[in-house]
């Protein structure tokens, strides 16, 4: 089942690369594909700390604004307190951390149900990104922090670098250690892993703070792409980053889902969008297409699960 | 002997699965006013002969005579159900926040002009069901705020709804307390009176001999054994079930005990277990008069058990004194906290009705309590009683909770994960994961407990509850602990793993451990254990040893507080 479940994201990646490198000889190149890693860069690294959150059972809403909230603090750092490029990114990583702690702690110690948390914090960092910037974006960050979009650290795009960065760490979290066996375990039976004396309200606090530091990495990409903090920027970015996981066969009621699923969901996202591009499709239409997609992957799995 | 044709006449019933046969020419038959109990190990084919019957499954070959009539097809539940053929589903398919009312006449709502819910009519009609069955219910009520009991009986009346000929009941009473199956079997009589036929599945042999009126025994998918409830008996059954003699069936052995390893004082955890005020000790001739009658009352009959008629005076002079408490205290003397000690090698068994706080008990000993107070002392050191699981594991404990699919197992997960999950640090001190020492330690576990799973990668989910319940105890074998907490260790288990369970036991005994059962099943408890505790109401009602508790005392202990005598006379 696994092995299936693994297989049709897999297949339907291949075939839709075929499908658009068939119709458009841009779609193979390097450069459309250093595009998509720079332009998807914030799915799937937002998708790995994603992907963490809803192995153990949870969900973080907040993580668009908390992309909008670091960029904002990074960039007014760098741009109108003159900071160097390394604090601009620590400062972001750092905000990012922070508010997946808030999320960790209203949900382990208010026990406030982690849709609403998250939904809360949305807005708070939202209304948080607008007041620091204003209300405009913040413009003219540094070249040496640019280099996060744009450099080449060993002839390979820089967010390129950081998506596997971020794959390595969370794959390896959830695999390898007991961290990510507890994660598991607590969004397969929270009170089976908590009778066994997994401490829970700790490892959850710790699942958002890193969900939430992946999103402030995402952020400063975002920022560093752009040049500019922008406090209304990714908007609707949770509900891609879901979608992502999910298609990649993670379940929201937890216990299931993993770093390679949530690569080829991201990618399918990604190469779909970039090729309809390509190929001129209307970005209308786009929201469509992937609409269908989330629907028929979760519909799929559903009915691979009865046949069980 | 019946006059009257029979109800349901099954023959030559087979059912094959891929290379599975679950049922082997299988010849069932039920007449009306009659409980017929449906016996059979796990995998014997008691589902698939219920699916059959209620048009879940076609039977392969074989046919289904209806009321004397015609072979009729069952190939639809529909079909089932308008033939007045009702399932009473074991988990509760009840929707919560919806009143009795509606949940009664879901899917069948009194509707006015427009499709629009009458809820007058729904609620008489609703009303009418309950009366006429003498459900003591308010239709308006919300079935989330209802007891389990009297959502079983909600249960219970939206399968009699309109014309039932046949109700299927399986394992009912797998939520209920002893007094709720006591409600539970008079309304069965009553409906048998009525001319109904029941099909009884349950693991509950006891309860099966109370209720039932012929007994059905199926073994891999044959039927093995047909008799008259009142002309066979409980270890004729279980041999038939198991195709084996048993021998004996709670293979209790002697243990010298050892030192005492679980010192606990003053035990409370509100709000269920031990806060209750103690009992104003009664004066002698303030219980003498109509006491007993009352006793009586109170205890109703106890299913399995004749009246205790034999009280009298005769008994009551020879009565042993009231048991002592671990510490020397009198019952209720120290105040409703909980005080006793256990002994390496000792199985004690906890008894009471559900909310007398047996569960609780076991949940405070274990640190899940933030409220709980008094002092637990595990081989003389003292355990911090609320700072959680944690500590109690590391002082050697172990808890088997009452529910393993809600509260026990990550049913997705491998069996591997669920037996390692509570001592990964026994295998690696670091974060990192230990990897393949983890395999051959879940492979060992698996092998020592007889754990049957394809391998140790499979989700334990899709085993059977006897191998799930395993699991959870290799988990807390593997732990090392030797304190363990079982809160319903055998139950919804087949009769062979439940075995394997008491053996399991035994051994861990035999090696120093110390056991505390809690069990809704007195023969289990009365065959299992050097010594009961029993809980009233949250007080710690008597601490009898083996030799001292009968069925009868420790059941009234259960059902009123007090020893059976004390009704009759004053004790001491």
């Amino acid at each position: 089942m696994n092995f299936v479940k693994r297989l049709l994201p897999a297949a339907s990646l291949f075939l839709l690369c075929a499908y658009f490198a068939a119709r458009s000889p841009r779609f193979l190149t390097a450069e459309n594909w250093f595009a998509i890693s720079n332009q998807y860069a914030y799915l799937l690294i937002i998708g790995m700390g994603a992907t963490l959150v809803i192995v153990s059972g949870g969900i973080d809403l907040s993580v668009g604004s908390v992309v909008a909230l670091a960029g904002v603090v990074a960039a007014d750092a760098m741009v109108n307190h003159d900071a160097p490029a390394w604090a601009g990114i620590l400062l972001g990583i750092g905000v990012g951390a922070a508010a997946g702690l808030v999320n960790g702690l209203v949900i382990t110690v208010f026990r406030v149900p982690a849709f609403i948390a998250t939904l809360g914090t949305l807005l708070i960092a939202r209304g948080l990104a607008l007041r620091i910037a204003e209300g405009v974006t913040i413009d003219g960050t540094p070249d040496a922090f640019n280099a996060l979009a744009y450099g080449r650290p060993f002839g390979l795009p820089a967010p390129l670098l950081l998506i596997a960065v971020s794959a390595l760490l969370v794959a390896f979290l959830l695999l390898y250690t007991k961290f990510g066996r507890y994660v598991y375990a607590i969004g397969s039976n929270a009170e089976a892993a908590r009778v066994s004396g997994v401490n829970v309200s700790l490892v959850t606090a710790c699942v958002y703070l890193i969900g939430g530091a992946l999103a402030g990495l995402a952020g400063l990409v975002e920022t560093a792409r752009l040049g500019s903090g922008n406090p209304t920027g990714g908007a609707n970015y949770e509900l891609d980053v879901v979608t992502a996981v999910v298609v990649g066969g993670a379940s929201l009621s937890g216990g299931e889902g993993s770093v390679i699923g949530t690569l080829l969901g991201g990618l399918l996202i990604a190469v779909l969008r970039n090729g309809a591009n390509l190929l001129g499709v209307d970005p209308f239409d786009q929201n469509i297409y992937i609409g269908l997609l989330i629907i028929g992957a979760v519909a799929f799995d559903q009915r691979l699960r009865r046949k069980n | 002997m019946h006059v009257a044709p029979m109800l349901l006449e099954m023959t030559g019933i087979t059912k094959t699965f891929g290379a599975v046969q679950a049922l082997r020419g299988v010849d069932f038959s039920v007449a009306p006013g009659e409980v017929c109990v449906l016996l059979g190990e796990n995998g014997a084919g008691k589902s698939t002969l219920l699916k059959a019957l209620t048009g879940v499954q076609t039977a392969d070959t074989g046919a289904i005579r209806w009321q004397g009539g015609e072979p009729v097809q069952i190939d639809s539940p529909r079909r089932a159900n308008s033939l007045g053929i009702r399932m009473v589903y074991q988990e509760l398919n009840l929707a919560p926040h919806l009143s009795v009312a509606e949940n009664i006449c879901l899917g069948a709502e009194p509707t006015r002009g427009l499709g629009l819910i009458d809820h007058a009519a729904m609620r008489a009609r609703a009303g009418t069901l309950l009366e006429t069955h003498g459900f003591a219910l308010d239709p308006a009520a919300r079935v989330g705020n209802l007891s389990a009991a009297q959502r079983q009986l909600v249960e219970i009346c939206k399968a009699l709804a309109a014309d039932a000929r046949l109700l299927l009941l399986d394992e009912p009473t797998s939520s209920l307390g002893e007094r709720e199956i006591d409600d539970l079997f008079t309304t069965l009589r009553r409906l048998k009176e009525r001319g109904l036929g029941i099909v009884y599945v349950s693991h509950r042999l006891e309860e099966c001999f109370a209720i039932g009126d012929r007994v059905v025994v199926l073994r891999d998918g044959q039927k093995v054994y047909e008799a008259p409830v009142r002309e066979t008996d409980t270890a004729t059954v279980v041999r038939q079930m198991v195709g084996r003699e048993l021998g004996e069936f709670y293979p209790k052995e002697p243990v010298t005990l050892g030192a005492v390893r679980l010192e606990v004082e003053r035990l409370a955890a509100p709000p269920s277990l031990g806060v209750l005020p103690p009992p104003p000790v009664p004066l002698p001739h303030a219980v003498g008069e109509g006491g007993k009658n009352q006793i009586r009352k109170a205890a109703r009959v106890p299913f399995w058990l004749p009246l205790p008629q034999r009280g009298g005076g005769g008994r009551g002079g020879g009565n042993p004194a009231p048991p002592l408490l671990g510490d020397g205290r009198l019952p209720g003397a120290g105040g409703a906290k909980i005080t006793f000690n256990a002994r390496a090698g000792e199985i004690i068994g906890v008894a009471g009705l559900m909310g007398s706080g047996r569960s609780s008990l076991l949940s405070a000993l274990f640190g899940l309590h933030t409220q709980a107070s008094g002092r637990v002392r595990v081989d003389g050191r003292e355990m911090p009683l609320r700072r959680g699981p944690k500590a109690a594991i590391r002082r050697g404990m172990g808890l088997l909770t009452e529910d393993r699919k809600r509260t026990g197992l990550a049913l997705r997960l491998p069996v591997r994960h669920n037996i390692t999950l509570a001592a990964l640090e026994r295998l690696t001190r670091g974060p990192l994961l230990p990897g393949g020492r983890e395999k051959a330690a879940a492979r060992t576990m698996t092998a020592q407990l007889n754990i049957r799973t394809p391998s140790t990668e499979s989700a334990v989910g899709d085993l059977s509850g006897g191998n799930q319940q395993k699991t959870v105890l290799a988990r807390w074998l593997f732990a090392g602990s030797s304190i363990l907490l079982f809160d319903e260790p055998t139950r919804g288990i087949d009769v062979g793993s439940k075995v394997e369970v008491y053996r399991l036991m035994n051994d861990l005994a035999r090696q120093g451990a110390v056991i505390l059962m809690v069990s809704s099943e007195l023969p289990e408890l009365l065959g299992m254990s050097d010594r009961i505790l029993i809980l009233h109401k949250g007080r710690l009602a008597a601490d009898l040893p083996r030799a001292a508790a009968t069925p009868e005392r420790v059941l009234h202990f259960a059902m009123t507080g007090r020893d059976i005598a004390a009704g009759d006379a004053p004790v001491l």
